[in-house]
């Protein structure tokens, strides 16, 4: 299936044993290195995403 | 969010306990219905969405419920897209699918809706319900609750919770003492909501419970969370749904003549809400009235998510069928009744045609497809055009976590 779509940024935790941390934990901190905050690339933040 | 895609198909199970089959029998009836309905073969699917919320507890069926049901089908190769949206799960795979179809990606899909609750385990079955709240603050809607019902002078047993009762019927009972509260309802009012889907379930072959309400019988009933008796919640129940999508394009060349349109349909979810915002429900219905370009005024039905009776008469007001704290007033002058201005739930609803959860989203858009249709035999809308279908998933702070919102048109 051809796609049109771009990967603006990644990021995510480091996999392993995260006893003490949840899913919330680990996703915020995924999400929260994904967005772009960069003068050159845009700035992508919250308020911009739609699904 | 505008889709052009069209239902070419529907099947659906008889919802209810069926201890003695499995979610490959319930699918299998369901899908093999859909398939024979839209005159299309299994060859022709281009991808599936199966929307299911309970598999991995009750049967242990925790990933790939989807493709474990369609391979005992003989169908593979495409692909199979499995949705977990709580008792929003098969309404968000039909969203999905829509969209997929609006794209231009696929033209011909298969979605499913399915469920198995019933299960000898009691607690199995309310540790369901139990996940579709934010379990790391489980504590949090437990204080939430207590706290409700103290303002309200309520007697509650809230130990119960969870354990030998849905907590969802403990959340809808503080949504309950709110409205009445804030609305003058009263407990009478949410009775003749149950004996009026219950009236409308009697015509339904596929509801779980076929017999007629009074007045009396359903305030006499158990008391599950007060004020909610027996008959204004929503059963355990199994069951599955399920319809074939097609786009225009191949609409027209199968040369399909029964096929309904799907205008908007789209999926929303919950926000922590400040002073004067307005419910993720209200929020929805905008966006899909939008997107139809009807209003609320051109609806000929509704199928909406009534898990327990109050909240029937919260979404009269949501979906702006009316004034705010004027859903009784709607109820009472009988509009929203079979033969009324704008019937609600002429399935019967959750509370009488069933709730097997995942497959609850899928059969609400199967009862839309017949009314615009006019094949709803003796509970069929007259001239109806326009249906709009409401169902809900899942609780993050003080209402719905996931909310589907889908227009039909004929």
């Amino acid at each position: 299936m051809k796609q049109n779509a771009y990967i603006a940024k990644t990021d995510m935790t480091q996999f392993g044993k995260c006893i003490d941390r949840r899913l919330k934990n680990c996703t915020d901190e995924a999400i929260i290195g994904a967005f772009v905050v960069n003068a050159a690339a845009g700035t992508i933040t919250v308020t911009n995403i739609e699904a | 969010m505008k889709q052009n895609a069209y239902i070419a198909g529907i099947g659906m199970t008889k919802f209810g306990k069926h201890m003695d089959r499995g979610l490959k029998s319930l699918a299998g009836e369901a899908i093999t219905a859909a398939l024979k309905d839209a005159g299309i073969d299994k060859s022709q699917l281009d991808a599936a969405y199966v929307g299911n919320a309970a598999a991995g507890t009750i049967t242990g069926q925790v990933c790939i419920p989807g493709q474990s049901v369609l391979r005992e089908l003989g169908i593979g190769r495409i692909p199979v897209v499995n949705m977990e949206n709580a008792c929003a799960s098969s309404s968000s795979a039909f969203v999905q699918a829509c969209s997929m179809v609006t794209a231009g990606f696929h033209d011909v899909v298969l979605v499913v809706g399915m469920e198995k609750l019933y299960h000898q385990d009691k607690e199995r079955i309310f540790s369901v319900f139990g996940g579709c709240i934010d379990k790391e603050n489980e504590a949090g809607v437990i204080t939430q609750l207590a706290e409700n019902a103290k303002r309200h002078g309520a007697q509650v047993d809230l130990s119960a919770a969870g354990g030998t009762r849905s907590v969802f019927m403990d959340i809808y009972a503080t949504m309950a003492r709110d409205y009445m509260a804030r609305s003058g309802a009263n407990v009478e009012h949410f009775a003749q909501v149950s004996v009026k889907n219950s009236r409308h379930g009697s015509l339904n072959p596929n509801a779980q419970f076929r017999n007629e309400l009074t007045l009396e019988e359903v305030l006499n009933a158990p008391l599950i969370a007060d004020p909610l008796t027996l008959p204004m919640c929503s059963p355990i129940g199994d069951g599955a749904a399920a319809l074939v999508l097609v786009s225009p394009k191949k609409a027209r060349e199968l040369g399909l003549a029964r096929t309904v349109k799907v205008s908007s349909a789209l999926i929303a979810s919950g926000w922590d809400y400040e002073e004067g915002d307005e419910t993720v429900a209200e929020f929805a219905s905008k966006q899909a009235y939008e997107a139809a370009e009807v209003g609320p005024e051109d609806l000929s039905c509704i199928e909406l998510h009534d898990a327990a009776v109050p909240a029937e008469l919260m979404y009269y007001e949501y979906l702006g069928l009316c004034g705010k704290n004027e859903g009784v007033n709607l109820l009472m002058a009988g509009e929203t009744a079979l033969g009324g201005r704008i019937p609600v739930n002429t399935s019967g609803g959750l509370v009488r045609k069933g709730h097997p959860i995942g497959a609850t989203g899928v059969a609400q858009i199967v009862e839309l497809v017949e009314q615009l249709r006019g094949e709803a035999g003796k509970r069929q809308v007259e001239g109806a055009r326009i249906g709009l279908a409401e169902n809900g998933g899942g609780y993050i702070g003080t209402d719905a976590a996931a909310m589907t919102m889908t227009i039909l048109s004929k």
